[in-house]
């Protein structure tokens, strides 16, 4: 908030300070900090004004969303820029750490559909289980529960386990590594249930 | 068509603000007005308020910040020689495109 501007009510404040830092945070990755700096105190200048062309000295709430629904979106914000004509090119993005950007290699996109595709499995040989131990139940054959109920462990264990580690490299490649991610936990959940299930089944016989 | 048009628009703003700059120290917002009612050009403001801080980042205006009356400080532009002979060589650039477009459009026949 500027030091100079008139006093607002808090309410009416904080949805201008929402509309400033979701500008911020989209700049954030793509411009200088300067320039980012600018391009705020530029929007907030513009509201206060667009407010006082109204005759808004105090504004209610709905009057600032109306303002602000005036205003371009942050998102727009993040539009190609115009053509500079021949001029020195803008200095490129600043670098910041993987954590705060969003990759978009290619290795991490196919990362992420093997993710998903991993933890489907992983997910769907872990339902498989209570099947397999009904039918070996049903059988009343051991090696026949032991063999079918411990390769589905065998099989979906690591599969999960490779999905979720591959999920979080391939964390920002969109909705293909949160699926991986959260099939890989749920399967992994699965597992558990299964072992602490054996176990008590060993303990009870 | 629509973006087309868009893409062109973007592409001349920083002539249109150069322009309007040129015609007196003024802020950013007012640069909105001013490109919206003077020049029919209703630019949109994440278009123009990049464009206006690449501009003082390469040196075309200088900024001073004011207090304004109605609320922060507002951020005042003005053409630096180095902004005078840019829009003097964009000014040219867009007179020689246009011309030339122009006479080879009045050779097309109407569209039916």
């Amino acid at each position: 908030m500027s030091l100079t501007a008139p006093a607002l009510a808090p309410a009416v404040q904080e949805l201008i300070d929402v509309r400033l830092d979701a500008l911020d945070r989209v700049l954030l990755v793509r411009t200088p900090r300067a320039d980012r700096l600018a391009i705020v105190q530029e929007v907030e200048a513009q509201i206060h004004q667009m407010l006082q062309e109204v005759g808004m000295d105090e504004p209610t709430p709905e009057q600032v969303l109306a303002v602000l629904a005036r205003l371009d979106p942050p998102e727009a914000y993040l539009a190609p820029r115009e053509a500079g004509g021949g001029h020195p090119p803008a200095p490129a993005p600043r670098r910041l750490p993987a954590a705060a950007t969003a990759p978009d290699q290619p290795a991490h996109r196919r990362m992420a559909r093997v993710s998903a595709v991993l933890g489907i499995v992983a997910l769907v040989l872990g339902m498989l289980f209570p099947v397999a131990y009904l039918l070996a139940a049903l059988a009343k054959s051991e090696v026949l529960m032991v063999l079918g109920c411990g390769l589905l462990v065998l099989l979906s264990l690591p599969s999960a386990i490779v999905a979720v580690v591959l999920a979080a490299i391939a964390r920002r490649s969109g909705g293909w590594a949160l699926a991986g991610l959260i099939c890989g936990i749920v399967a992994l959940v699965l597992m558990l249930l299964i072992g602490v299930f054996a176990l008590l089944l060993l303990v009870a016989n | 068509m629509d973006r087309w048009e868009t893409q062109l628009r973007k592409g001349v703003v920083e002539l249109a603000v150069l322009a309007t700059i040129a015609r007196g120290e003024t802020y950013g917002y007012h640069i909105l007005e001013q490109l919206r009612d003077g020049a029919g050009l209703a630019v949109p403001e994440s278009t123009v308020y990049p464009a206006l801080t690449r501009l003082a980042r390469e040196g075309a205006v200088a900024v001073r910040s004011a207090a304004s009356p109605a609320g922060p400080p507002r951020r005042y532009y003005r053409l630096t020689p180095v902004g005078r002979d840019r829009l003097r060589h964009m000014t040219a650039a867009w007179q020689t495109i246009t011309g030339s477009l122009s006479r080879w459009l009045e050779g097309v026949p109407p569209c039916p």
